[in-house]
């Protein structure tokens, strides 16, 4: 059934206007998850600062035991180095944003948090309606992510899943971004990228069962072995 | 006198191959999933036929042709990994429980009364002045032995429960694994319906469109028959692997019994030396830890538990009213040199049949790879590997 342009027009501006609105669960789990990043940056950056100061006041300390007293003048160079210290501190090491080309490099087990700090940098790029299916993946990430560090890197499904998070989505996401600004949000694009990350959403799914299922396994061979080991259901005479 | 029934362990016969085209109907299933599917199928080709022959949507709908049962081939080539590696595990896991064996026997032949003369005599010092009691010292070298014997029973009980883990393991994979072939016998079912009414609409359309009948023969049909091959080369390799995970099940609960036997019979022919030491010197053989071990063995596996409380009655009463309990002593030894013979003879067969499944086994699945390789080749070169119209039924 071909739908009127003026109605699929506002279609887009409904769901635009909704994601901007209604908070999905992917979005609130992205948001707690960016909540919890920018507080983990925060805290190294406060360890870092508390580090510097320390080792300036105890080489100062050194100093003083071993090379020269340090008298009224050392005790103020040492207070003002443990100041330029934490000052450097407090923004260097600069954090930089994970790059597309860096991604397949990625160890497994880090890789959901880098492609999801690297999709958090190219959010802004999206129009509403494909940010939240952005969210939505990277909410799929986090469930990921636990799973993927049990895994053997070695094993074809840890292969796949590189492949997937490192090379396949970010390159879908990149040339959405390289679509021009005027055309991003044109039905047909957004159609196109919306159908990608489907794909891809179905996919991470599909590993997340996988790798539950070889738990699952386990467990199972865990109960059958108890149960042929005392209750003794491979004998005859039961 | 014969205390023991005896044991007789059949090495299993190799899987022989499965030949691609006996493959099919392994499986079975039922006429409802047939006739589903057959639904599925006509609506499809009803599809294919309203579409333009040259039209990107007919060679769209050729494409989920060519993707036919892709994912199943995948997953049921993914677990035949698997039963590569049981029965290769399983041969090396042997040599665990033969070196304990091994290990038992040497420890039981030093023991053995019949290697150490006439115990009934006295010994002499220079053969001429008495010095000490031949049958006394004997029964003392019990004592040392015995920790070392609970060691390496100790042990056999661990192997043991290994050989039941994988059994375990073995049962849960075998249930994965007939739930991929039930899988796969649906697409099978699926491409061989395909192929027929391809062809039937192909014969009907070959008067009132000629080119459309063309584009189905050479592109769709052409497909269908290559997905046909190619999931019935994987299901035979599945198959095959089914059969060989029996194998090596079988081959588990063989040794579990060997073991078991072993064990049995060791513990039985250190009891009858108790019995036999009061018999002979009047000295109280005192051996708890084996006593202890067998306590607990005798609760876990309850079938030997009793087997062995049956012939220790047997066994005493020999001993009591035997006039040579010696005799009694040696039958007991030689059941368990019996027992282990059984065993040996058991593994070479068992490890010849293992050996030809495998190889069989390697060169099939060598085989389905190159088929996957090819499937995987044309889903590469399609781009996107094309979302296929058909999955099997839930059950």
């Amino acid at each position: 059934m071909a739908m009127m342009p003026e109605t699929r027009e506002a279609l887009a501006r409904y769901d635009e206007w909704l994601a901007r609105t209604v908070k999905s669960p992917g979005a609130l789990a992205v948001h707690a998850r960016r909540l919890e990043r920018k507080t983990r940056y925060v805290g190294r950056r406060l360890r870092n600062m508390l580090l510097g100061a320390l080792a300036v006041v105890f080489s100062a300390v050194l100093f003083g035991m071993f090379v020269a007293p340090l008298g009224f003048l050392g005790i103020v160079v040492t207070a003002l180095a443990a100041m330029t210290a934490m000052v450097i501190l407090s923004s260097w090491p600069r954090e930089r944003a994970p790059t597309l080309e860096a991604l397949p490099q990625v160890a497994l087990p880090t890789l959901p948090a880098q492609v999801g700090d690297w999709l958090e940098t190219q959010r802004r790029a999206l129009p509403a309606p494909a940010v939240r299916e952005v969210d939505r993946i990277m909410a799929q990430l986090d469930a990921l992510s636990p799973q993927l560090k049990k895994l053997d890197p070695a094993s074809p499904m840890a292969e796949d899943a590189r492949r997937l998070l490192g090379d396949h989505l970010p390159r879908l996401v990149r040339s959405y971004a390289q679509v021009p600004a005027t055309h991003r949000a044109s039905p047909e694009a957004s159609a196109h990228f919306r159908e990608g990350l489907k794909v891809v959403g179905a996919e991470i799914d599909r590993m997340t069962t996988t790798i539950a299922r070889e738990s699952l396994t386990a467990l199972e061979v865990e109960g059958r072995f108890l149960e042929t080991r005392y209750r003794g259901t491979d004998r005859v005479e039961d | 006198m014969e205390t023991e029934t005896k044991l007789k362990l059949d090495a299993p016969d190799p899987v022989a191959v499965v030949s691609p085209e006996a493959a099919a109907g392994l499986v079975p299933l039922d006429e409802g999933q047939k006739s589903e599917l057959e639904k599925r199928v006509d609506a499809f080709i009803d599809d294919l036929v309203a579409q333009d022959a040259n039209s990107p949507e007919f060679g769209k709908r050729v494409d989920q042709l060519a993707a036919l049962g892709r994912r199943q081939i995948a997953e049921a080539a993914g677990q035949s990994n698997r039963f590569l590696e049981r029965p290769v595990r399983a041969m090396e896991s042997d040599t665990g429980i033969g070196a304990d064996l091994t290990e038992l026997r040497r420890t039981v032949e030093d023991l053995d009364p019949s290697t150490r003369g006439d115990l009934t005599t006295r010994r002499k010092l220079f053969g001429i002045i008495p010095f000490g009691n031949r049958a006394r010292r004997y029964f003392d070298s019990y004592g040392s032995a015995q920790s070392h014997i609970a060691t390496i029973l100790k042990r056999l009980s661990g192997g043991r429960d290994e050989l039941l883990r994988d059994n375990a393991a073995i049962d849960v994979e075998r249930r994965q694994l007939w739930e991929a072939l039930g899988k796969l016998e649906q697409m099978i079912h699926v491409s061989k319906t395909m192929d027929a009414k391809l062809e039937a609409t192909a014969v009907r359309l070959d008067s009132s469109d000629p080119a459309k009948a063309r584009a189905i023969r050479e592109t769709a049909l052409f497909y269908t028959r290559q997905r046909t091959t190619d999931l019935l080369t994987q299901m035979a390799v599945s198959v095959q692997g089914y059969l060989a995970l029996d194998l090596v099940k079988k081959n588990n609960v063989e040794l579990v019994k060997g073991v078991d036997r072993a064990s049995t019979t060791t513990v039985s022919a250190l009891r009858t030396a108790v019995t036999v030491a009061q018999a002979l010197t009047n000295q109280k053989l005192v051996l708890d830890q084996i006593t202890a071990l067998n306590t607990t063995t005798a609760n876990v596996i309850d079938a030997t538990g009793t087997m062995l409380r049956k012939q220790t009655a047997e066994i005493h009463t020999q001993a009591a009213s035997s006039t040579i309990p010696l005799e009694t002593l040696k039958q007991a030894f030689q059941n368990i040199y019996a027992t282990m013979d059984s065993i040996d003879t058991f593994k070479t067969q068992a490890l010849a049949s293992m050996k030809t499944t495998v190889d069989s086994l390697s060169s099939e699945v060598e085989k389905s790879r190159s088929y996957i390789a090819r499937a995987e080749g044309t889903a590469q070169i399609d781009g996107k590997g094309a979302e296929t119209a058909f999955s099997p039924l839930e059950p």
